[in-house]
């Protein structure tokens, strides 16, 4: 093994992940410009062909000239000789939805530095885990609770868009309280940490586990906030059978706390 | 007709859907086994890496409709992958 001095195995530890992730931000850009233009062109293409009158096509066939031209720049609306028109999704995807699996992309390489790091200190024997401190039950009570939040998101989307108002809000408001119920235990367990005397300073395990499941409860709270505020759309009934992306989206989002959560509750307390 | 074509419509959605319930038991299950395996003398780091990675799965699959939705998203949500093998393999090899 390389022997490295702490502050170059710092660096590596922040520099890395970042290094990877502006990495990966500009190959996931570069690839999307690239097939964004692709289609639009040939979009922009057929439709000039299409709206070309007849003359001008018979010119164009016999080589005298095209018809006229179309901006053919990747944003959602063109302008275009008839005025503005609002331009189809290119690869026939939601582009909110696209915009969410990116930023959950990111997201992975977040949390695969936290967890990483937390394995790697255990790998190499650099913390103790505090096997009378962790709470395992109340922590699998936990992951059972973030379990069927999970379920009661996805049953929500199917409630409105089956149209089903009533049992849409119901299942919104079962996840806030799961969600709620969720961090009120994790309270509960860093303050019976702290009466063991595992704080964030105390040791390597300390600070690893506050950090890891720190974030992973802010993360938690915004979905939370996020729910609330969807949850003053619904009640406004703002969400319909037809529109309710918003809706899609907070799940994606909840659903990958949730895998987090699945992952941290197996490194933490049961491996 | 049209209101026949509106229910063929929605019964064709309706099994296109996955059963939320049924993923559901299944990861509760899932997770009562990773408890259970704790307890017992057997190695347990593959066995709760192979449950938790089930877990992950029966999630991304069906409740992030990733099973259903375009393939695209799925290549968006696996293009990290080879950074975590990187980044797992740099932090245990220095």
């Amino acid at each position: 093994m390389i022997e490295l001095d702490p502050t170059t195995v710092f660096s590596l530890i922040i520099g890395l992940p970042l290094l990877l992730i502006l990495g990966m931000g500009a190959t996931i850009g570069l690839v999307m410009w690239f097939l964004d233009r692709q289609v639009r062109q040939a979009r922009a293409q057929a439709a000039q062909r299409a709206a070309a009158p007849a003359t001008e096509r018979r010119k164009a066939r016999s080589g005298g000239g095209g018809g006229p031209r179309l901006a053919t720049s990747p944003i959602t609306r063109m302008v275009t000789a008839e005025g503005v028109v609002e331009a189809a999704p290119s690869m026939g995807l939601a582009m909110n939805k696209l915009g969410m699996w990116i930023f959950l992309a990111s997201e992975v390489m977040f949390f695969t530095a936290l967890i990483a790091t937390f394995v790697s200190f255990r790998v190499r024997g650099m913390m103790d885990i505090p096997g009378e401190a962790l709470n395992v039950p109340l922590a699998a009570v936990n992951t059972f609770i973030l379990i069927v939040s999970s379920f009661t998101v996805v049953m929500a989307l199917e409630s409105v868009q089956d149209g089903r108002e009533g049992r849409f809000i119901l299942f919104l408001l079962a996840t806030l309280a799961l969600g709620s119920v969720f961090i009120g235990i994790q309270g509960i367990e860093w303050s019976e940490l702290f009466q063991h005397g595992v704080t964030p300073s105390s040791d390597t395990f300390g600070t690893a586990f506050f950090v890891l499941t720190g974030f992973h409860g802010m993360h938690v709270i915004i979905g939370l906030l996020w729910l609330l505020f969807a949850l003053l759309k619904a009640f406004r009934g703002d969400f319909t059978r037809e529109n309710n992306l918003g809706i899609e989206l907070f799940g994606l989002y909840w659903h990958f706390v949730d895998i987090v959560w699945i992952i941290l509750f197996t490194i933490i307390y049961l491996i | 007709m049209e209101h026949t074509e509106e229910k063929v419509q929605a019964h064709v959605e309706e099994h296109k859907r996955p059963n939320y319930f049924l993923v559901f038991l299944a990861l509760a299950a899932l997770t009562l086994a990773e408890v259970g395996v704790t307890f017992l003398n057997i190695p347990q780091i593959p066995i709760l890496a192979a449950l938790a990675s089930a877990k992950i799965v029966l999630v991304a699959m069906f409740y992030m409709h990733l099973k259903t939705d375009s393939k695209w998203f799925t290549y968006i949500f696996l293009v990290p992958i080879p950074f975590v093998v990187l980044i797992i393999a740099s932090l245990l090899v220095y």
